[in-house]
């Protein structure tokens, strides 16, 4: 064998060597990039500091659910909730003779003020309530099931505090 | 007349005050963040929950292509069945988190990219979105859309976007600040102290024009850049 090829023996067995190392770079660096996305650091919910007032102060655990008429997913909700038994009260902005019909037999409080608290929100809103009226868990449903899983989970002997929404499995969309 | 007053939290952290009329409803609020690097620019959309299926339904009807996890949150990919748009959405807690993109759905590396450079904060007022550190990205502009039923509705730009949108002549005194008449009849441009905003004018007959200028006339604005 010459020298000049086994130079180039050599030459060629060192880029190749290198090729593999950058192939082993850019294969780190997709997994780093997997690890860094799937981190939940990258997403926090605040939970809601809001009040709806003395007319909704209780014993706690007072279930609220902010829906409007004109919405059908809320019609939807407001069925799943008087078929699941919920204890749950009806805020709306709307005449309580707009509810009568269409209630279930839940209660209905007609409070603009309180509406206005969620009112930037999209109805229908859930929410869990201490004594006070003040909000310690929320749920925008944006399926009628979410109200089944939401309403488990709230059941249970979680305290109040966090964001009251189920984990990305329950938000998982259809 | 009694006021609703809205408490903003905008994509940069700052908060707004939106005062209105308590008469009328507000029907919808979507905030807008735009972020810019170098050679590359992305606009996101903030709404509340359920946008983007109401996206995907009303407004560019679509399937969903593809569904990924970031930051523990699910991302869903939408594509419009004309293929001309699609849709990347993170589903936060009481807010989602929308791009669009030209054209078919992008592959999963570059969603996940995109979203994975965020750090977001949900909270029942608004969401912050801040780019990560490490992404070289700066917001370069933040805005607000209230809608108010049958009365018209709100654009709300950042402070610094504020200033370019007010005249150098004064307006009209309104309560909270004073308003000029815009190049369109229903368009009008409300300045107050702390916060400006483009108001639209509705054009319809449940409102008489009067309603919606008494509706204009008690508006206000105030940006709280903290």
């Amino acid at each position: 064998m010459t020298s000049s090829i086994a130079f180039d023996l050599i030459t060629w067995a060192a880029i190749i060597l290198l090729f593999f190392g950058l192939a082993a770079v850019l294969r780190e660096v997709r997994l780093l990039r997997g690890v860094v996305a799937r981190g939940t650091d990258g997403f926090v919910a605040v939970p809601p500091d809001l009040a709806l007032g003395p007319r909704f102060a209780g014993d706690g655990g007072r279930i609220v659910a902010a829906v409007d008429s004109g919405c059908p997913l809320c019609l939807t909700v407001v069925e799943r909730l008087a078929e699941l038994g919920a204890e749950a009260t009806l805020l709306t902005h709307e005449p309580l003779t707009t509810w009568t019909h269409l209630a279930r037999g839940l209660p209905v409080i007609s409070d603009g003020e309180a509406w206005r608290s969620v009112s930037h929100l999209s109805p229908p809103v859930l929410m869990l309530l201490d004594g006070t009226g003040r909000v310690r868990r929320m749920l925008l449903p944006a399926r009628a099931a979410e109200v089944d899983i939401t309403l488990a989970d709230w059941a249970g002997p979680k305290s109040g505090g966090d964001t009251g929404d189920a984990d990305v499995g329950a938000n998982s969309r259809p | 007349m009694a006021t609703q007053r809205l408490r903003l939290v905008a994509p940069s952290g700052d908060r707004v005050i939106v005062d209105l009329p308590a008469a009328a409803p507000v029907s919808h609020v979507v905030a807008g963040v735009r972020f810019v690097g170098g050679s590359f620019g992305t606009g996101f959309q903030i709404g509340p929950r359920g946008y983007h299926d109401f996206a995907c339904t009303h407004v560019a009807p679509g399937k969903t292509r593809e569904r990924l996890v970031v930051h523990g949150r699910e991302v869903v990919v939408a594509e419009a069945d004309d293929g001309q748009s699609s849709l990347a959405t993170l589903i936060g807690a009481y807010h989602e988190l929308m791009t669009v993109y030209a054209g078919p759905a992008p592959h999963r590396e570059r969603v996940l990219a995109l979203f994975g450079s965020l750090r977001i904060e949900d909270h029942v007022g608004g969401m912050i979105v801040v780019p990560r550190a490490a992404t070289l990205l700066d917001p370069a502009n933040e805005h607000f859309v209230v809608v108010v039923k049958d009365h018209g509705s709100l654009s709300i730009p950042a402070p610094r976007h504020a200033t370019a949108l007010l005249p150098e002549h004064a307006g009209a005194p309104t309560k909270r600040g004073e308003v000029w008449r815009s190049d369109s009849a229903r368009s009008f441009v409300l300045g107050c102290p702390a916060g400006a905003a483009e108001v639209h004018l509705a054009d319809t007959t449940v409102t008489t024009e009067r309603q919606r200028l008494d509706w204009l006339d008690e508006i206000g604005v105030t940006w709280d850049q903290g």
